[in-house]
Formats: structure tokens, sequence, C-alpha cells
């Protein structure tokens, strides 16, 4: 099980990579983050909201609603440009940390990640 | 419980509903999670699982109420002020506000008899306050209505605790024409007698007869509704009369250009008609004749001479009084002359009712000091009143700890069981501000024809009803303050565990409460106690002369007056008639003729002396049984012209006689500035209390007359009224005129009438208190034996005595009752004290008052609290130990 710190600092860049994908609702959006994790990242479901609102607050997503066959209304949500960006600045950092923690245990940092490094 | 199908929908509803009551969630957000919810409950059915059980795992899934929350909160709240419409807002509020008026309601049902008692004392105690609000903007309000109201001021002389407030003729003049301050200045004169009033056959005697000058209407806004103000009192011969007067001597005829005969022999003609002045002004006149015509009907030199004239000045609008006040200073230092304390003082209009007790007032005035004891006492029985609500509410904490603590535990935050508990405050004071009003309706006039004042509910103003509302508002926050605090502050866990237990903090507090109650109300009891004490002090006081079986008789009209000898040997021809005098002034308890002044011959202007004066026949004394304390009285023949004087013994004393006999055969000048020539001193009299008891005795002469204006008869105890008769058949025989008669010791019982009221508007006060403090004894006593129920129960089973039990219960009350008397002694003695020290003649304040006054405090808690207990006492353990709490 992933610890409640890292899940709390990864939740963000999940969220944008799976919206960068396709546009997705919540129900939809937790069920790929624990496909992707197998079961190895664990939210409360309800919790998932309102980290999708502040990025929307923040410019990073946008949010539409559309009709679902049973005639109810959905969330829908999408990456924005700035949230491709911010994507982009994540992963970066990200890679980064993989680098370090790799070269550390003396493990093979991935190929993407010495490309970064070397820039 | 009932055990019911469960329906998702309607899961998911409430599921919903109970988010929608926290103000986190938007709709949107609500749409958002609930479709969340049943995709997942959908998944689950689909997995084989049993809708009821994919709800409860589902929404356990989702997170809790509270959880939810938490997460939400953060990111909400910037975001919810810019997405909270105010419609969104009012519509929040008002269904959280139904949904805690519906729990108030409920729990008032639950509570009936405790909140009959709360509605009922909150009501009664705001119906004081609303009555209490109404006195007290009623006399606040007195001379507001003329314009330019805080610009007229009276003028007044001498100095504090002495003040003079008729003058010279000459000084209003004076002030207009040399001081550009002055807008406007006029003089009002009110004789000392009350004159005949005629028309035709029919004659009555007026009170409210007055004289002023032209100015009048410029001074002051007096309704004018018929005749043109700048010259209705211009000539001699002038009256102005009200509408109501106006309807008494003419009907409905055109009053204006008919005559009215003054004191039988003056024709005046109506040359105005006034609006009926309102209630809440300091003089109400029915007649005003024109200044011009008072030489020719009084007295040829009062213009001249006399110290009788009221004075008011009207400043310009943008003259401020203290830079007039400067430049009156030289006119104030000549007329001082040597006597460095003299002044010249101006009073404020508007502060005449409340501030002014001069020793000739117009009317009886009222007291600032009893408006505010009155205000106090107002608020002091709202305080017993929150008091009772604090308490049984906070007596009942141990039942609603249970509800407050499930509330906590489904997710209520502190401030919102504290909003509950003011809503189910205000709930209650305001349904009891329902029944007040409505009470004050009803009760209105009856409030106001007992403190003299009629019409009293149409002086409702805004200004009081935002007052009562504010203090409605006030009690409310008050009364559910406490409460709202104490409940919400339960660990949830301590209360639904069991280990709660009703704190000995607030059972101290409670008490201290109850004791402040009754401390309050015994107060009231005693000051109310020696109130009437002082009243029928005055009743039996020895005044120094006997008012029984006296009555007074005014002669009206020149002729009737020349008549005097004819008249008082026919009416002494009547058996039970003992003894008849005349006076050319007044009688005790009337207003005499101030502004005489007293030199001793030998002595310089400086130590002139302004006095009281009496004209009175050689019989006068005896009739009224004053005792002369050296020389003799008047000459039977002595007439006004005579040189003789009487003085009484203040006057003596003021004079510079200690012994009353050094006093006789000296001469004296009366009036000096008009009359050089000297009286010589014949008798001094006994003090006796010419005026109410409030002032002390003032010093007084008597000159004599044989020209009655009122003559003074004692009659023989017994048949009064055919006396009365046969003493009227005679008058109309030789006078012709209409007799009027009063008896002398009710009149004087008139000069307390304001002294009576407030005795009363105490009294009823003092019940209220007394009512409502013991209603919250009654609930707390409810409660105790309630709570106490089982443990009466074992101890009956155990062979308790009922008289045992019914001791056990009142006991502790008891106690406190006692400790209220205590606390109460001190004040209530130090309360007394300050109402007395208003007299100059006061009763004793003795222990039987404290010891009265606790025993009824003992005897209505005592009752109250034993009206439970016996209850408890009575009923059979069987039932008390069987029943299931």
């Amino acid at each position: 099980m992933i610890s409640k710190e890292l899940v709390g600092a990864s939740v963000r860049p999940i969220l944008l990579s799976i919206l960068a994908k396709e546009d997705s609702y919540g129900y939809d959006i937790i069920q790929r983050v624990k496909e992707y994790s197998f079961g190895q990242l664990v939210w409360k479901d309800g919790s998932l909201y309102p980290v999708l609102h502040r990025m929307e607050d923040e410019g990073f997503i946008e949010s539409y609603w559309q009709k679902t066959d049973t005639g109810r209304r959905r969330k829908y949500y999408r990456i924005s440009p700035g949230g491709k960006e911010q994507l982009e600045q994540e992963r970066h950092q990200w890679l980064q940390v993989d680098a370090i923690l790799a070269r550390l245990w003396g493990l093979q940092p991935r190929m993407s990640a010495s490309l970064l490094m070397s820039q | 419980m009932r055990i019911t199908q469960f329906h998702l929908e309607n899961a998911i509803k409430a599921w919903r509903h109970t988010l929608r009551l926290r103000r986190t969630f938007l709709e949107d957000d609500l749409d958002e999670l609930e479709d969340h919810l049943r995709k997942e409950i959908q998944k689950r059915v689909e997995q084989g699982i049993s809708e009821k059980e994919a709800f409860l795992s589902s929404s356990e899934m989702l997170g809790t109420q509270v959880e939810l929350e938490n997460a939400y909160q953060p990111v909400r709240f910037g975001k919810n002020k810019r997405a909270r419409s105010v419609l969104n807002e009012t519509m929040f509020s008002v269904s959280m506000l139904s949904h805690y008026i519906h729990i108030a309601l409920r729990s008032f049902r639950r509570q009936f008899g405790q909140t009959v008692i709360n509605v009922v004392g909150l009501s009664v105690a705001l119906l004081a306050c609303l009555l209490v609000g109404l006195y007290v903007q009623d006399e606040m309000s007195y001379d507001q209505f003329h314009e330019q109201a805080d610009q007229i001021y009276r003028v007044r002389t001498g100095s504090e605790g002495n003040w003079q407030g008729m003058l010279r003729a000459s000084m209003s003049e004076t002030l207009r024409s040399d001081y550009s301050d002055v807008e406007a200045s006029v003089r009002i004169f009110k004789h000392w007698e009350t004159p005949l009033v005629s028309k035709d056959e029919r004659g009555f005697y007026e009170p409210n007869f007055f004289f002023a000058d032209n100015s009048l209407f410029q001074v002051f806004s007096f309704n004018l509704i018929r005749g043109n103000p700048r010259e209705a009192l211009k000539d001699p011969y002038s009256i102005v009369i009200t509408e109501r007067t106006a309807r008494k001597y003419f009907g409905e005829q055109d009053p204006i250009g008919q005559t009215i005969v003054y004191n039988t022999r003056h024709e005046l003609t109506v040359t105005g008609v006034l609006a009926d002045t309102p209630e809440n002004s300091h003089l109400h006149p029915d007649f005003v004749a024109s200044m011009s015509t008072l030489p020719s009907v009084s007295y040829g030199g009062i213009m001249e001479e006399w110290q009788v004239f009221y004075t008011y000045v009207r400043l310009k609008e943008n003259s401020s009084i203290n830079s007039f006040k400067k430049s009156i200073e030289p006119l104030r230092s000549r007329m001082a002359g040597e006597n460095a304390s003299y002044e010249l003082d101006f009073q404020p209009l508007s502060r005449i009712h409340l501030y002014s007790k001069m020793a000739n007032e117009l009317e009886p005035n009222g007291d600032y000091r009893f408006v505010l004891l009155m205000a106090v006492v107002g608020l002091l029985i709202l305080i017993i009143a929150s008091i009772n609500h604090v308490n049984l509410a906070t007596a009942r904490a141990m039942k609603r700890a249970r509800e407050v603590a499930v509330r906590k535990v489904s997710g209520a935050k502190r401030h919102e069981i504290i909003q509950q508990f003011y809503v189910e405050a205000f709930v209650l004071v305001f349904s009891s501000l329902l029944v007040a009003v409505v009470l004050m309706a009803i009760l209105g006039p009856f409030f106001g024809a007992f403190i003299g004042k009629p019409d009293i509910l149409s002086h409702l103003s805004v200004g009081l009803v935002a007052g009562g509302l504010m203090l409605t508002v006030a009690m409310g926050l008050l009364a559910g303050g406490y409460p709202a605090i104490f409940l919400s502050r339960y660990v949830p866990a301590e209360v639904l565990k069991g280990s709660f237990m009703n704190s000995v903090r607030g059972r101290k507090f409670r008490n201290i409460l109850v004791v402040t109650q009754f401390a309050v109300s015994a107060v009231l009891i005693v000051v109310t106690m020696v109130v009437f004490r002082q009243m029928s002090h005055i009743q039996t006081a020895d005044i120094g002369f006997d008012a029984e079986n006296v009555v007074t008789v005014p002669v009206p009209g020149i002729e009737a007056r020349g008549q005097y000898q004819t008249l008082r040997n026919a009416l002494m021809d009547i058996s039970s008639v003992s003894n008849l005098a005349a006076t050319a002034s007044t009688y005790p308890g009337e207003r005499h003729s101030g502004g005489h002044s007293l030199r001793r011959p030998e002595q310089g202007i400086s130590t002139t002396q302004i006095v009281q004066r009496n004209w009175v026949d050689a019989h006068y004394f005896s009739v009224l049984g004053i005792q002369m304390r050296s020389g003799k009285t008047f000459e039977l023949e002595a007439t006004r012209n005579s040189r003789s004087l009487i003085l009484n013994e203040a006057a003596a004393r003021l004079m510079g006689w200690t012994n009353p006999a050094e006093a006789i055969g000296e001469s004296i000048l009366l009036n000096p500035d008009s009359d050089s020539l000297s009286y010589s001193i014949i008798g001094v009299s006994e003090n006796y209390n010419f005026e109410s008891l409030h002032s002390e005795i003032g010093p007084l002469v008597f000159t004599p007359t044989n020209f009655p204006t009122v003559i003074v008869a004692r009659l023989k105890s017994g048949s009064l009224s055919s006396t009365i008769a046969e003493m009227q058949e005679v008058w109309n025989q030789v006078t012709g005129q209409p007799f009027n008669y009063s008896f002398l010791d009710e009149e004087l019982s008139e000069l307390y009438m304001t002294d009576a009221r407030w005795g009363g508007m105490l009294r009823m006060s003092t019940m209220f208190a007394l009512f409502i403090a013991s209603l919250g004894l009654l609930g707390l006593a409810a409660f105790m034996a309630e709570s106490r129920k089982r443990e009466i129960g074992i101890r009956k089973a155990l062979g308790a005595t009922s008289a045992g039990i019914v001791m056990l219960i009142s006991k502790d009350f008891v106690r406190l009752i006692l400790l209220a008397i205590v606390v109460a002694a001190p004040l209530s003695y130090l309360a007394s004290q300050e109402w007395l020290s208003s007299f100059a003649f006061q009763t004793e304040i003795g222990i039987d008052v404290f010891i009265v006054g606790a025993l009824i405090l003992l005897g209505i808690g005592g009752l109250t609290v034993s009206f439970h207990a016996t209850k408890a006492a009575l009923a059979d353990p069987s039932k008390s130990l069987r029943s299931s709490e």
C-alpha cells in the first residue's frame, strides 16, 4: 500500500494523465486509477471530487455536463492547455526523482530519464 | 422500531437530503456525488448483492457525511463564496430555520407544562415591560409637541432648592426688548382662586383659567383652530377657549364673538378656539384671557407689585442658551444685590415635567427618579422571567443531553447546537411577545385609567415598538444564551456512555439565579410596603390643623363677597354649622399667593425675604384648629386696610425671631417696594402643613380681610349631607350664585394622588415580579419532584412518611428563599430610605416591614414548592418504581 503522503503528492499527475488520454467522469476516473495501480492506490471515493474541483479552480481541467442514457446528468472533465503544460512539468519532476532514487539504489534508470538528465 | 421494506430511491433521497443540510455542498456537487453512488450501487447489484447491502457499502465507500464534508470544506469555502447566490443562501437559511423551529416545537410539546410556565412568565414580564415602556415614554414626551421645544425656557430666580418660578410682570418685557437672543417671551398667570365662569343662567368654577400675553402663540405652538394668533389675546376682555370648553358653553353654536362672564361681573369676548391641549403638557388651559384684562378683573396693582407671573422665553433658532446666560449676567447681579447665591435661571421646557420641583408648580409634576425606578423595575421583571427560562432549560439539561449527544455524533457542529437552542428561545420569546401585545391591547386602557392617562395607548410610538422588539431580542439572547452554551458543551461519548451527571456547578448556578429572583421580589415587597406605610403616615400625620368635617365654598363676585356678614350670620344659624371663617386667598392644600416680600424696617434691602401670603378673618385659626404660639388673632372688625399681621413660626424665624414672643408688637414691612407703611405683628401661629408633606413648612404671613373669596366652615360631625343641603338653601337665598363646595380632607388627599398612583404602580409591579418568580419556582419544583420520583418511591417503600418527603423536597427551596431574604434586607432598606428621602415628613422603617416581607415570600414560596412536593410524596411508590424511563 502506498502511504497517504505519497498518494497526496501523486494524485494530480495521475488525474492529469488519465484525462490527457480522454475526457472522463468521476466514477470512471476512480475505476481507471484502481485498474492502473492494481489496487495499490486506495482513496475514499468521495475525496476524489474535491481534488477535481480544486484543479478546475486552478485552471488545469475543465468540466461540462452531459446527459446519460438514464436521463440523469453527469459531470465530465477534460484537460485544458494549462493542464497539459502542468502535466509536462510534473512528469519532468517525477522522472528526476525516479532517476535519483534509481542511481542511489544501483538500478538502471529508464531511458527517458537518462535523456532528461543529460539535458 | 417498525420494520420497513428497504426502498432504494428513498434511501438515496434521504442520503442526499442529509448532505444538503450541510451547507458545504452545492446542488452540482450533490448531483455528481449521487451519480457516483448510483454507478457504484449498480455495479454491486450486478454482482448479485442486495440493493440494501449495495447502498450501505457504496455510501460507506463514498465516505460518511463528516468525511465528505471534511474533504470538501478546504476546497469549497473560497469557491462557495463566489458561487453562493443570495437566493441559495436564503433558501438554505430558511430550510435550516424551519428545521430548528420544527425541533423546537417538538421539544415544547414534550415539555408542555414547563413551556406553559415559560410562556406565561415571559408574556406577563413583557406585558409589564410594555406598560412600563408606555408610561416612561409618556412621561418623557411632555411638552415636546411645541415646535422648537428645545429653544423654549421657563425663567426662574432664587437658588438651588429654593427656586421661585413666579416673577414680576416687567421681567418678560425686559428680556424680550434688551436681549437679542430672545425671539419671543410670554407671561402666564393663573389665579389662586378658582373663578366662576358663567353663560346666561349656567355657571361653572373653572380651575384651568389662565391669563397670557398676546405673544403666547409666538412662544408655544398651541394649536389655535379659530381666530388670529397674532391678535387673539391683544385687547382687554378677549378670551381664547378650548374646543371642549366651547362645546360646554356654546354647544354647537359658533363661539367666536360670543361672551362669557368672569366672576359675575366682567364680560369677556371669545376671540379664538384652541385645540384641546395634549395630556403630555405641563399646563392645560381651558381658558386663556388676555393679560391686558387682568388689572381690571383682579387687584389693580398686580402688574406693578406682585411676583406672580410665570415667564417663558423662546430663543432665536441659532442662539445658544449658554451665551444668552452670559449676556444676562449684568441683569442677574443687579437683581441679586448683595445676595451672592441669587441666580437667574432658565429651565428647559422639556425638563419641567420630570425635573422641576418648585413650590408653586402649575400642575403636579412627575419625577425622573420615579420614571427611572419604573424602568429599572420593568427590567428586573424581565430578568426574573429570563431566569425562569434559563433555570428550566438547564434543569432539563439531563433530558436534553442525550438529544444533543446524538446530534453531535451525527455530525452537528457546536455552533449549530447553539443555534438550535437560540431558535428555541426566540420562538418562545416571540410567541410570548405576541401574547403580551394582545394583553396590552386589552388591558392598556385600564392601565391608562389607573395612572390617570386614559388615552395612553394612542401615544404608542415607533420608537417604543422598536424598543419593545429590541428588548424581546435581548431577552431571547439572554434567556437562550446560557442554555445554548451550557448544553452545547456536552461531550457526546460521556453522555451516551451514561457517565454524565448533572453537574454540581449547574445546580449551584441555578440556585444563585433563584436567590436573585427572590431577592429582587423581596426588595420590591418591602419597598412597596414602605411606600404604603408612608402613604398612610401622610393620611394620619399631625398636619397642625384639623381638616375633618370642614367644607370650603368659593364666593364668586364682588356682590356676594360684600355680603359676607349677612351670609355668615345666616349660615351660622344652621345648627350643625359650628364655625365659619373667611379667607380671601386660599386654605391649606391649595396654592397660596406667593412672591410676597417681608423686611424689618431697621434692616437693609438685602434682608428682604420671599414669603407666601394669605388673607383671613378672625375666625380662620379657630375653624381650622390652628394654635397660636404667641399673641392673638385678628380683631373681629379688622378689614383689608388694617395694618396688623400674623406670621407663622417659620416666617418669624426667617425674620430673626427665634422665640415667637419676641416678634409680638414689632413692626414689619410687607412688599416694601410698593408699600412703605409698616404692619404691626399681633400674633405668631404654629407651623402647620399648608402645603403637601413633600415640602418643609415654608414661611407664611397672614393679613386680615372681611372680603372672602372662599368661606371655610366647620360642621358638626354626623349628618353632613343634610347640613350641606341646608347651607345651599341659605346660600342661594342670600347670594343668588351657584353653590360649590368640597371637603377639605378630600382636597388634601388629592395632593398625594401622584404618590398614590406611584404606590399603585409599584404594587402592581411587585405582584408581577412575585408571580413570575413563583411560576419559575413551581416549574423547578415540578422538575425536582419528577427527577427524584424513583428516590421518593424507594424512600416510601422503605417506610418514609409523606410529611418527611415533603420536608425533604421543600427544605432546599426554603433555604434558598431564606438566603434571598438575607440578601434583600439591606438592599430594600436602602431603597426604601432613598424613596422616603423625597418626603420632608417620613414614616419609620420598622423591623416589622422586613418580617412581614419575609413571611409573604416564605408563604408564597413554600406554598408553591409544597404543591409539587406533596404531589410527589403522595404518589404510589409501586407506580413510580415500575414506570420505565
